[in-house]
């Protein structure tokens, strides 16, 4: 048994000009800790899927289990990140970061002590006291990440997190989170269209096939380093041997659609 | 020339010292800064003067009629007296306190009329041509109904205030809500959060700045409301002494009356405009 089953998974969108099929027959697992990217091209449905699994749209057709419970059991154990940081400007870092312990009235001494403790670990402590216009673009996205960890969510859904960021802070970013979920032994479910953020982040990527999305290719990774080395971080595994090939590979996958229609 | 080449001299000189210097190009723009704002308000000052000065001398030597445009000695004189006998404190303040009691029903009923409505979307639905059509009917038009409904007291004074202001509000209130952010909604929701959270996290203090500008035109439009009020319906207030005064032809104290609104509303404006500040 995995950690997240999704099976046969049917999405359909209603607005008054007719339906949208945007997802079909969607099945994949995803291992405990594993770090998962979905790529596909814009409009595939990735963020329904996203969205779905989060429990912001309604799971109709098909079904989706997470430790063999169904998903919707689930919910305070999934963290969702969005694309901007979303931080409330009017409060300060501490504040923002205690928004979704306030909002469940669990501020309990050890969430309170792991808040602090967060913001200590990731360099945001002296900040607290500030407001988020303070802050710069990666610890604003920093603070976001924290905000949804303080919930100690067991799997986390980053929904483009690194796209609104200049490319220099997307990278060192994308390094830091991958850190900290990593450290936390988190599972997370990225979605990006950003190819070279998918190879060098995950361990293994899922390519979706234009509207209606389904699952056209997945792809294990494995990068290593010059000195034999898996990469440290994933910034590094950029210039792995393989990146190349995975790049190619993928990028040919995304453009077959193309010649289908 | 002279001048010119010293400074520029100067300039060189404070630039080899590290010293932080004022271009002269910059000191030039500074300079031209406060010229213009010279200008202005000396022609501001210009204007009153010339006004007051005419009319003055207009109605001294028959010019105009000052038993119907009155002076502004006259008004002087007249606002001078009204402060001795304690008219002017009555009258003023009966007003004052009209526009506050209005002024904060129209914020409190304005505040939770929209609540409801983005709360409730069918019924924002169902109302919204309602308020579109009362935020569009000039309001002076209800204030004869208000009378023979409610009587020709302090009752009615406020509601016809309250009815100018609160239509507008309670619609821009309700579209500043409905405009907030998606994303905002969803992160309240991924956090475990339901409407109440969205509304007391995101909602309402996001909008702080929507309602301290709303302040801002309700009060001047509560005012408006109290005088038409009182033009109508009342034995006090600056409204009723207008009206009053203007009947028996005491036209010193129509203006002087008028004048008082003036500086009222001067006042009420910086008042509202200090709490914008902070």
């Amino acid at each position: 048994m995995s950690f997240l089953e999704i099976s046969d998974l049917n999405y359909s969108y209603h607005t008054k000009a007719g339906e949208t099929k945007a997802l079909s027959g969607i099945d994949f697992n995803v291992r405990k800790g594993e770090f998962l990217s979905i790529v596909g091209p814009s409009g595939c449905g990735k963020s329904t899927l996203l969205n779905i699994i989060a429990g912001l749209l309604p799971l109709r057709e098909g079904s989706i289990t997470m430790e063999g419970m169904p998903i919707k059991d689930h919910r305070d154990k999934i963290g969702y990140m969005l694309q901007k940081d979303h931080l409330l400007p009017w409060r300060t870092t501490e504040e923002n970061i205690l928004l979704g312990l306030e909002i469940n009235k669990i501020q309990t001494k050890e969430k309170l002590l792991l808040a602090e403790h967060l913001l200590k670990q990731y360099g945001l402590y002296e900040f607290r006291k500030v407001k988020p216009a303070e802050l710069s673009g990666g610890m604003k996205q920093r603070a976001a990440l924290i905000r949804t960890l303080v919930m100690e969510p067991e799997l986390l859904l980053l929904d483009e997190p690194f796209s609104a960021l200049d490319y220099q802070t997307r990278l060192s970013v994308a390094d830091d989170i991958y850190e900290i979920l990593k450290k936390e032994g988190k599972t997370a479910i990225l979605i990006t269209h950003d190819i070279a953020e998918a190879i060098s982040l995950s361990e293994r990527i899922i390519v979706l096939t234009r509207r209606p999305g389904r699952i056209k290719k997945e792809i294990e990774v494995s990068l290593t380093m010059e000195d034999g080395k898996k990469p440290s971080k994933p910034s590094e595994g950029r210039s792995a041997r393989e990146f190349a090939v995975y790049y190619q590979k993928i990028w040919k996958e995304l453009m077959n659609h193309d010649d289908e229609i | 020339m002279m001048m010119k080449s010293k400074q520029l001299i100067d300039g060189n000189l404070d630039r080899n010292r590290g010293i932080p210097e004022i271009s002269l190009a910059q000191k030039e723009y500074l300079q031209n800064c406060k010229r213009e704002r010279r200008f202005i308000r000396s022609w501001q000052w210009i204007i009153m003067i010339l006004f007051l000065g005419f009319w003055e001398v207009g109605a001294r030597t028959g010019f105009i009629n000052a038993f119907v445009f009155s002076s502004p000695s006259r008004v002087l004189d007249t606002v001078v007296s009204m402060a001795k006998d304690g008219s002017l404190w009555y009258h003023t303040g009966i007003t004052l306190a009209e526009t506050f009691l209005s002024f904060f029903l129209i914020l409190l009923l304005g505040i939770g009329i929209a609540v409801l409505l983005w709360w409730n979307t069918r019924l924002s639905g169902i109302l919204e041509p309602y308020l579109v059509m009362l935020n569009s009917l000039p309001k002076s038009a209800l204030a004869p109904v208000f009378i023979v409904w409610l009587g020709a007291n302090m009752k009615t004074i406020i509601v016809a205030a309250v009815s100018v202001a609160v239509f507008g509000t309670v619609l821009t209130l309700y579209h500043s809500f409905s405009e907030t952010e998606e994303d905002k909604l969803k992160l309240i929701i991924t956090l475990g959060g339901g409407k109440k959270d969205i509304l007391k996290k995101v909602i309402l203090p996001g909008n702080i700045p929507t309602v301290v500008s709303l302040m801002k035109v309700n009060l001047g439009l509560a005012l408006v409301g109290v005088i038409i009020g009182e033009f109508l319906a009342a034995k006090a207030g600056l409204g009723y002494l207008i009206i009053y005064a203007s009947q028996v032809f005491k036209l010193d104290i129509v203006i002087s009356s008028i004048f008082l609104l003036c500086v009222i509303s001067v006042l009420l404006y910086h008042a509202i405009a200090k709490l914008e500040k902070r």
